[in-house]
């Protein structure tokens, strides 16, 4: 177990070093780097200057180390337009996006896999073909688009909730966040639902096909023979054995929720590390697009890590197995 | 699903690239063709007249473009956009899966790790970066699509061909010592296409999907050639204003798109069985 553990954190370390390369070579070698990292409007001079202090001079490899150096003292440059350190920017907007991925988390787990095992269990009935196809209609219909109607809908009609912004003045727990006022809350309702909906189809799919299959097995049979209640099979046996493949899904998706946060946030105008982004690349703000870049690499490296182990912890045959 | 809904999706799917083909003719007018435009008629309303008696089925947009117009044209670019990647990211993810099933050894483990890594990065994020480092334009959305989609063809690529290498067919074409490439390219190509067209299909929504939210976000196709997404984009602006009709009618032609292909490609892969899943 304990080796396992530390094999796939070395693996996790190998994957952020390759994804360090990538980004690397994404910013430095594409075109002039000296055109990336300082503004447009410096003079030749200022240039050539720029170009020794930054080491643009030595060698690749050298140049990479020290790339690599400098990101791990968290210092990824300078935002060119705030002219304030871009991780710190990228970091102050962090909590913004984690907050509206994690409430389209809650929403799309805790709708998506009751739906879908029910679906599964009432495979015949009518409501269930209703709700698949609702699932297939989520499925495709853009994010985008859908923020857009709940805007139309439930800002501009029938005006029950604000379009846009956050508002982090409530407090949990001692941290400044929506969850801590009604008003914050309001103001992450449907950022949320319309950020859950993709997410809520595909559990819900997933789920259901997932359950499909368990529901023939044998032990389902023998716990049915046995007397086992309707709320036990499905919460309990049922949701056990689709449970390690879910989490891996849930947990993959989280990740894919931070990414696809970009897209909400511009809609809502939700002052996440999405926007910022967009921000970023429309004003050509290169250090902070980089600084997202390896703060969303690291993020993603260790919910895949995480991930993992949680297999490890849920199916002790993956224990034995051993790594491929 | 049942085969009448699968019909109904072919059949849709079939209506909208037919309007999207025929759009010179069904339009009113040239949406692109600034000179052919009123703002007299700006932002009308479906069926609001205009000052000179004119109504539009759909509205108009904030340059007085007749939004049915601005739509058959907007399908025409999404579908160009959505083909085009689709079949490049597709030729690129079957060399990759075929080259890997045939090389073996370090090519394949190479191929596997590279494909393993993109696929734990969402599609939306590889390709806003890919834009963000290679700029903005028609063509450099398609490469962004292909680059963040030729790891799901080249999966299933490989998956296929692994399968079909050990059967029959092969072993007798390389019995009558027939040429490597004739093999490759007459006998398993041929017999892997089936299960690699239906992924496509079902990635060929996604990719549409993709290029719709590029272009929204400012990222995607030049605002010369508006697709769906850059419609909706400008329509966006009008929301708060009530003005829904802009940002509304191409949300629904751009849901009908893409449910249609959805609906007919995962049936397709449900058809195939297994073999084909990605």
């Amino acid at each position: 177990m304990l080796s396992e553990a530390a094999a796939r954190l070395l693996q996790s370390l190998l994957v952020l070093l390759t994804m360090s390369a990538v980004v690397f070579a994404g910013v430095y070698l594409i075109g002039n780097p000296l055109d990336m990292l300082i503004p447009p409007q410096a003079s030749e001079l200022e240039r050539a200057q720029a170009g020794h202090a930054l080491g643009l001079d030595q060698s690749l490899i050298t140049q990479y180390l020290l790339f690599l150096q400098h990101a791990l003292e968290g210092n990824l440059g300078r935002s060119f337009f705030s002219n304030s350190p871009a991780l710190g920017l990228i970091l102050d907007r962090l909590p913004a996006t984690i907050e509206l991925a994690l409430s389209a988390a809650l929403i799309a787990v805790g709708l998506g896999v009751p739906i879908g095992i029910g679906c599964a269990w009432y495979a015949q009935r009518f409501g269930t073909r209703v709700l698949l196809g609702l699932a297939t209609l989520g499925f495709s219909v853009p994010t985008f688009w859908v923020g857009l109607l709940l805007i139309m809908l439930f800002s501009v009609q029938l005006q029950w909730l604000p379009s846009g912004g956050r508002d982090a003045s409530g407090h949990l727990f001692g941290i400044a966040t929506s969850f801590g006022s009604w008003r914050g809350l309001s103001h992450l309702l449907l950022p949320a639902i319309s950020l859950a909906l993709f997410k809520l189809a595909l559990l819900i799919r997933l789920t259901y096909a997932a359950t499909r299959e368990v529901l023939q097995q044998d032990f389902i049979l023998a716990a049915r023979a046995r007397g086992v209640a309707l709320p036990r099979l499905l919460g309990v046996h049922v949701l056990r054995n689709i449970g390690v493949s879910l989490t891996q899904v849930i947990g993959l998706e989280f990740g894919a929720l931070v990414a696809f946060s970009i897209v909400t946030e511009s809609v809502f105008a939700w002052p996440g590390m999405g926007k910022l982004l967009i921000d970023a690349i429309n004003s050509l703000d290169r250090p902070v697009v980089v600084a997202y870049l390896l703060v969303t690499v690291t993020l993603f490296t260790a919910i895949n890590l995480v991930v993992d182990l949680i297999a490890l912890v849920l199916d002790p045959r993956l224990r034995r197995a051993g790594l491929q | 699903m049942k085969p009448r809904a699968f019909s109904l999706a072919v059949a849709a799917l079939g209506l909208i690239a037919l309007a999207a083909l025929c759009a010179p003719w069904l339009a009113s007018q040239d949406p692109h063709d600034l000179a052919q435009l009123s703002l007299a008629h700006a932002r009308l309303a479906p069926f609001e007249a205009a000052p000179d008696g004119r109504w539009y089925l759909l509205g108009t947009d904030d340059q007085g473009r007749d939004m049915t117009a601005a739509i058959l044209y907007g399908l025409r670019t999404s579908l160009g956009v959505g083909l085009s990647a689709t079949l490049a990211a597709l030729a690129i993810g079957l060399i990759g899966g075929l080259g890997a099933a045939l090389l073996r050894g370090w090519p394949e483990a190479l191929i596997l790790r590279l494909v393993d890594l993109q696929l734990s990065f969402p599609a939306i994020l590889v390709a806003i970066v890919l834009i963000a480092t290679l700029g903005e334009g028609t063509g450099k959305v398609v490469s962004a699509v292909v680059i963040a989609q030729w790891a799901y063809y080249a999966r299933t690529a490989r998956a296929v061909a692994r399968v079909e290498i050990e059967r029959g067919y092969v072993a007798a074409a390389r019995g009558l010592a027939l040429p490597q490439w004739r093999i490759v390219l007459f006998q398993l190509i041929p017999n892997c296409l089936p299960p690699m067209l239906a992924v496509a299909t079902v990635q060929m929504a996604a990719a549409i999907s993709l290029e719709a939210t590029l272009s929204f976000l400012g990222l995607g196709v030049p605002l010369t050639r508006p697709s769906l997404g850059l419609l909706i984009a400008n329509g966006a602006h009008y929301v708060f204003a009530g003005q829904y009709w802009m940002s509304l009618a191409p949300g629904v032609a751009l849901l009908a798109l893409i449910l249609s292909i959805q609906c007919v490609g995962e049936q397709w892969v449900e058809r195939l069985g297994p073999q084909g899943q990605p």
